[in-house]
């Protein structure tokens, strides 16, 4: 049930409005799906890096890609293309499908409960 | 000394508090954090004593996943119940003896997880709240040096804002 807005405070008045991240998540919902596979992949690739004790630019070199490029795919935001997940196999001699199937547990399932705990709650 | 800037993040509701005027606010700041995969294995391969003892036998890579479904469902929650002016339904008081909401009280927000780690920090003032920080939470009390931290950001927030946005001779922590 929607409750009544209440007045706001004085100091509160002159906040500088700042909505941009609701935008950024917007984005991350439209194209969540590929974003989860890219990020477990990166996991993965850094999981690879600490046990075989290589470093990010050596496995740039590896590949052929820049610095830069390596950090987009560590950071997950990377669209990989099946070449680029075939060169990442190649050399950390891993296998990348299992990994990019680990997030499709029921997320929505999650937050479903999740909403049910919330609207429970007596403002506690 | 460092200025305080209040940003306003869900119109007439949700306001984050910055400690730096060229960075992020708190509540960016959170959120970059429980998404940024490099950063979160980094948190968790340091603290990996209170991780083992917080959920035994996780590893920092599933750790870090379940941060990121849990911040994706704070995210969700902060605008679903922002629609119906509920934002205080998801705050309750930092202390656990506390059982209602006053002015300028420390409030915590934990993520929607069963046993989250996840935490925002907030000060609550006429049913506003003003995050003022955020954590991964791996053990019961605030006694971590990165959990002393948002006691302390707390208190600066809290302090601002009795004081009407007025600067004191408060003395800052270089966070």
């Amino acid at each position: 049930m929607k409750r009544k807005k209440t007045e706001k405070p004085e100091v509160l008045k002159n906040a500088v409005p700042s909505y941009g991240w609701m935008t950024r998540w917007d984005y991350r919902d439209e194209n969540q799906g590929w974003l989860r596979k890219s990020g477990s992949i990166a996991f993965a690739v850094l999981d690879a890096l600490d046990d075989q004790k290589m470093t990010k630019s050596q496995l740039a070199r590896k590949l052929k890609v820049s610095r830069q490029r390596m950090n987009t795919i560590v950071k997950g935001h990377e669209n990989l293309t099946l070449e680029t997940i075939h060169k990442l196999e190649v050399a950390l001699g891993i296998k990348l499908g299992e990994v990019m199937n680990e997030w499709d547990k029921p997320l929505d399932k999650k937050a479903a409960s999740s909403k049910r705990r919330v609207r429970g709650a007596k403002g506690k | 000394m460092k200025n305080i800037v209040i940003f306003e993040k869900i119109k007439d509701q949700l306001y984050s508090a910055s400690f730096d005027p060229d960075g992020e606010d708190e509540l960016d700041r959170a959120f970059s954090f429980w998404r940024n995969r490099e950063q979160l294995r980094a948190f968790f391969d340091t603290h990996q004593v209170d991780l083992k003892h917080f959920a035994f036998s996780k590893k920092a890579r599933h750790a870090a996943l379940e941060v990121m479904i849990d911040s994706k469902n704070i995210s969700r929650q902060l605008i679903e119940m922002s629609k119906e002016w509920r934002i205080a339904d998801l705050f309750k008081p930092l202390d656990n003896r506390e059982d209602s909401f006053y002015d300028f009280q420390k409030v915590k927000m934990k993520g929607t997880q069963y046993k989250s780690m996840l935490r925002l920090y907030a000060v609550h003032l006429s049913d506003y709240f003003v995050v003022s920080g955020s954590a991964i939470k791996l053990t019961n009390k605030m006694d971590r040096p990165h959990l002393r931290a948002e006691l302390h950001k707390l208190e600066l927030v809290s302090h601002y804002l009795r004081s009407d946005g007025r600067h004191t001779n408060f003395v800052y922590m270089d966070i």
